[in-house]
């Protein structure tokens, strides 16, 4: 689904958007395993989406910064996403950046505070940093 | 085999007109298009629940069974049952009881007689209910003790005349309901534990409610909660003279002629079709799909569907706008306890100011986390990096959401007809949704609005946010309106008996006949009234 490249991308777009502080991120929850199984099933619609904008998210990283997405710093990154939350972009884009960045936030809070049956929130870590207990 | 009843829907009116019905001795035939639904199915999705359904959930119906709904802009979407347009309540044997949250309210004597008591608004079809809260109440209390409701009968006693206390005392409150009832108290206004339809105690050989934190929107894991599915469906199956189809689904209504239903015909799971004869056919389908099967069993005495004689049949679609406020408690306040539903107020029913009905306030049943991000965050607040973390962390455990249905004022406009292209997987035309809610309910809706932020600010809150109330049609889990009954044929859809003015033997018992739905969660409503149908039924010999 996603070469080398845009793999990386997509797992360092996961820490960016949902940070490890002192609990844990959302790569620690497996947040970016989720993506992959959500996008091979019923995120499968939306698999172009992310091919098309990771890609250019690469483009992006690569003029401003003169590196790949997955070397910005957390801030570097995170700087980056707003200007796509803006619409501001250097790189050419096939999807709107702005829709790109709301529907992948969407995807990664599914795959960090939902239940982890769904292959997300690893051991139910978001659940236990916000104080969700399943109970039966 | 000719069936005394067939019985369309087997959902809240379905299964009480089947066991009332099978156990006056009738031979009847209940078609479902669902499935049995149990917990074992489910695999406590969060994301695939009737809570939270956008990528599917945990009921019917699947694929191939699509509607249109027309925006307010005019623009007709084909929308599928997991979207927000398609105003879907589940279809699964018991309907949507197995997994509602199973508020068991009346409405109260004023709901029956809106017109009545508040003129009629331009542009609305508000109109008095042709029976009176009096007619009803023994009704209200059968469903209360057979199907099983746990309530706080002393307070309750205040707000409805009622004859005998509830079966069962009310569920746990919450610490969010302890601090609520605080504030209440302060402003003098009159709270209670709602009546729920689960089991507080031990009840009907099920056990009580474990309080656990899955509830609205699953099946109940211990059997807890009680709709149609495990009390009046299985007293009909017990009587031997009962025959349930699950995923079946029924094409048309056929007619012997003009005044005279002869049966249906059915598509079963293989596919193969049948024609089936009665002496009385029953539409419990709910107010989208009931309208719909008497729209596509039109005939040529009958050109514009079944019932169909004023003009009115799928009109007056309503399902309750829910305004909405959110604060964070200073203190974290979450205690995992469900059902979570544990406080509410009656105080804005009515006799407010200026405003046509009014509506009630309640506390929220248990949240997940990620519907608590998907439709809780405050508009501001970002939905990534750090600061929607942080914000996560804090508000989970504080947040307090008020929230409640108003009294619709129904409108002719908003509506359900059948769509003149769009065809479901049977090859017959599909739901189509159009209209918007009255100005009036928008303005009861800002109202209560008001009314649950001045709970929050009562209560010391932190911060309060909310979702503006929208004119968007509203009509899914609380559908009702479309077949509403009335002592004059010119107005209305059925008589105050649940039979179709034109047609001896075919009738509705479903949300369908509601003339005004009350500001409250209708299904106790909806169950009581089948109840009176039905037993109406059986009485005159039917």
């Amino acid at each position: 689904m996603f070469d080398a490249t845009q793999y990386a991308t997509l797992r360092a777009v996961v820490d960016c958007m949902i940070p490890a502080d002192e609990a844990p991120g959302g790569l620690m929850a497996g947040v970016d395993r989720y993506l992959i199984h959500f996008l091979q099933h019923d995120g499968v619609g939306f698999v172009s989406q992310y091919q098309s904008a990771l890609t250019a998210l690469q483009h992006e990283a690569e003029l401003r910064h003169a590196a790949s997405f997955a070397q910005l710093s957390q801030a570097q990154a995170t700087n980056l996403l707003h200007a796509l939350e803006r619409n501001e972009t250097q790189a050419v884009w096939r999807t709107s950046p702005s829709a790109f960045v709301a529907t992948m936030a969407e995807h990664c809070a599914e795959g960090f505070y939902a239940d982890p049956r769904q292959g997300g929130n690893a051991h139910g870590v978001s659940w236990i940093s916000i104080g969700f207990e399943e109970r039966r | 085999m000719k069936y005394d009843a067939i019985i369309v829907g087997a959902g809240a009116g379905g299964g009480v007109t089947a066991a009332l019905l099978a156990e006056s001795g009738a031979k009847v035939l209940l078609i479902e298009r669902g499935k049995h639904h149990t917990f074992a199915d489910e695999k406590t999705d969060h994301l695939r629940n009737h809570r939270l359904s956008q990528y599917g959930q945990n009921t019917g119906p699947g694929e191939g069974n699509p509607r249109v709904f027309v925006t307010p802009d005019g623009v007709e979407h084909i929308v599928q049952p997991y979207e927000s347009g398609y105003n879907n309540n589940a279809m699964a044997v018991g309907g949507g009881t197995p997994v509602y949250g199973g508020q068991a309210w009346r409405f109260l004597p004023d709901d029956f007689r809106m017109a009545s008591r508040y003129g009629v608004p331009k542009g609305s079809s508000l109109a008095d209910w042709p029976i009176t809260y009096a007619e009803l109440a023994p009704y209200y209390e059968k469903v209360e003790y057979e199907v099983g409701v746990s309530g706080d009968s002393a307070l309750a006693a205040q707000v409805w005349p009622r004859a005998n206390p509830y079966t069962m005392p009310p569920v746990a409150k919450t610490a969010r309901g302890t601090y609520l009832q605080h504030a209440a108290n302060a402003l003098g206004w009159h709270t209670f534990t709602p009546p729920l339809l689960i089991n507080s105690v031990p009840y009907n050989q099920r056990p009580a409610c474990t309080g656990c934190t899955l509830c609205v929107g699953f099946a109940c894991h211990v059997n807890a909660k009680n709709g149609t599915h495990n009390t009046m469906i299985p007293r009909a199956l017990a009587t031997g003279n009962c025959t349930l189809l699950t995923e079946t689904m029924v094409l048309h209504i056929n007619m012997h002629d003009a005044r005279t239903a002869a049966g249906v015909t059915y598509e079963s799971a293989d596919g193969q079709r049948h024609t089936v004869d009665a002496g009385l056919v029953i539409v419990s389908s709910n107010a989208i799909e009931t309208p719909r099967l008497l729209f596509n069993s039109a005939t040529s005495d009958h050109p514009h569907g079944l019932g169909n004689h004023s003009g009115h049949l799928g009109r007056h679609l309503q399902g309750h706008m829910y305004p909405r406020a959110i604060g964070l408690a200073p203190e974290p306040i979450w205690d995992g306890q469900g059902p979570g539903v544990s406080i509410c107020t009656t105080q804005f029913s009515h006799g407010n100011p200026d405003i046509i009905g009014g509506g009630m306030l309640a506390d929220e049943f248990i949240t997940l986390p990620i519907i608590f991000w998907k439709r809780f965050m405050p508009p501001e607040v970002p939905r990534w990096g750090q600061a929607a973390k942080e914000f996560m962390r804090h508000a989970y455990p504080r947040f307090i959401d008020i929230t409640g249905p108003i009294q619709d004022i129904p409108n002719p406009e908003s509506r359900v007809t059948i769509d003149a292209s769009v065809r479901d997987r049977y090859g017959l035309p599909v739901a189509r949704l159009s209209g918007q809610v009255h100005p009036e309910s928008v303005r009861t809706a800002t109202f209560m609005y008001e009314r649950a932020k001045e709970w929050l600010q009562a209560a010391g809150v932190e911060r309060i946010w909310g979702k503006p109330p929208s004119s968007w049609l509203s009509a899914g889990q609380h559908q009702a309106g479309t077949c509403r009954m009335g002592d004059d044929p010119a107005t209305s859809v059925t008589n105050r008996h649940g039979q179709i003015h034109a047609i001896n033997n075919l009738y509705v018992a479903d949300g369908s006949l509601h003339v005004t739905n009350g500001g409250f969660n209708p299904v106790l409503t909806i169950m009581a009234n089948s109840y009176r149908v039905a037993e109406g039924i059986v009485r005159r010999g039917k």
